[in-house]
Order: structure tokens, then C-alpha cells, then sequence
């Protein structure tokens, strides 16, 4: 059995990337033996399509199951036509997220999470010719909120889910600067 | 990429997700408001 995390980086130790079509690298573990393969996601800048594209990616690599952060419409769905759960919600180190679901704490996700689009910036900045970054979330709340209340509880899950990003993206700035 | 333009990303990134969140901040304070 073949299980993909996404990851900011590519080892068991890194922690779970919150975007599954424009995540950085996936770690696939088989959770018996708990040996891992990893693969750099080339659709991280992909201006369009990206959750398609990996979720195609992943599905051919003979994936069952993803554990990520958040999953887009279009990737949710191409992933359970090709028959790979997805679970969402994970986070902590790609070893948490695969303790956590051999240890049944991690459900199957019977929707997906985030609007299209999903993980799209407004772009790289001046010059770089490097195309949309990554982490917008959707314009509005994703499903459309009916009433002020509902807006409220998805605006506060959108704010928890940016402050998992954010504490990600400074790890990851600390850990390369680190490395200086 | 090299370690200079994935850090320029990141914080590039760091930037617009804290944006993003003040933004979301003053959208739940009005709806808290008109409550």
C-alpha cells in the first residue's frame, strides 16, 4: 500500500504542506515498513490546473490513499474517480500524519475543503518570470455562506488554516536560512 | 530554484498569507458588529 503526504520538504520529518495541487514535495510511505520515496511536485507554480495535474500525478504513482491539509474541487474529484481517499486536515510531520492514520485517527473526507484555485498568489514579484506563487486561499468563503453566523465559523476556519500556512512558510524560511 | 529565490518566494508568501489574515480579521470584526 501506497500512502502520499504532502510535505514541505522530502523527508519523513518534514511537516505536512496544507496544499495538495501546489504542495512542494510528496513523501510516499508504505505504512508497514514505513519506507518512503519521495517526489518534488513540479505543479508548485503551476499558474492553472495544478490540483488536476497532481492529483493525476499521484493517482499514477498507484497512490490509495493522500493525507494533506486542504483539497481543491478539482483534485478531490479526480482523485476519487481514480479511487484514492483523501484526508484532509492533517498536520504536524509527515511521521505524525501516518501515525495518526494507522492509528485510525484520520478520516476519509467526503468533500473537498477549499475552493479552485486554491494556494494561488498574486505572483512571485518584480521579475522573477517565475508566475503565480502560492497560498491565496479563494476570493469569498468557500461554500458560499448563508447567513452572517455560517460566514463567521468559515472565516475562522479559513484564519486557522492561513496560520498553519504561514507558521509553515516561516519554518521553512528559518530552516534556509538556517542553512546559510 | 535556488535557496535565494525559494526564500524570496516564502517570503514573499509570508507576506500576502499576513495580509490575508488581517483581511479576514476585519471582515469577521463587521460581521461580529452587525450581529
Amino acid at each position: 500500500m501506497k500512502i502520499a503526504v504532502s510535505a514541505i520538504a522530502p523527508s519523513l520529518d518534514a511537516e505536512v504542506d496544507p496544499r495538495f495541487g501546489r504542495c512542494q514535495h510528496f513523501v510516499i510511505v508504505d505504512p508497514e515498513t514505513m519506507e518512503f520515496e519521495t517526489l518534488e511536485n513540479p505543479n508548485v507554480m503551476a499558474g492553472g490546473g495544478a490540483g488536476i495535474s497532481t492529483a493525476q500525478m499521484v493517482s499514477n504513482m498507484g497512490v490509495q490513499v493522500v493525507l494533506t491539509g486542504n483539497c481543491g474541487p478539482n483534485a478531490y474529484q479526480m482523485l476519487s474517480a481514480a479511487g484514492v481517499q483523501v484526508i484532509t486536515g492533517v498536520s504536524g510531520t509527515v511521521r505524525d500524519a501516518m501515525e495518526g492514520y494507522k492509528a485510525g485517527r484520520l478520516q476519509a473526507t467526503a468533500q473537498p475543503t477549499v475552493g479552485p484555485h486554491f494556494g494561488m498568489g498574486p505572483g512571485m514579484g518584480r521579475g522573477m518570470g517565475m508566475g503565480p506563487g502560492m497560498m491565496m486561499p479563494p476570493a469569498g468563503p468557500y461554500p458560499q455562506a448563508q447567513s452572517p453566523e455560517q460566514e463567521i465559523e468559515m472565516l475562522k476556519g479559513q484564519t486557522e488554516m492561513l496560520r498553519q500556512q504561514l507558521e509553515a512558510v516561516q519554518r521553512r524560511i528559518e530552516e534556509l536560512e538556517g542553512k546559510k | 530554484m535556488t535557496r535565494e529565490q525559494e526564500l524570496d518566494f516564502l517570503k514573499n508568501e509570508a507576506q500576502v498569507v499576513k495580509e490575508q489574515l488581517e483581511d479576514i480579521e476585519v471582515r469577521i470584526k463587521k460581521l461580529e458588529a452587525e450581529e
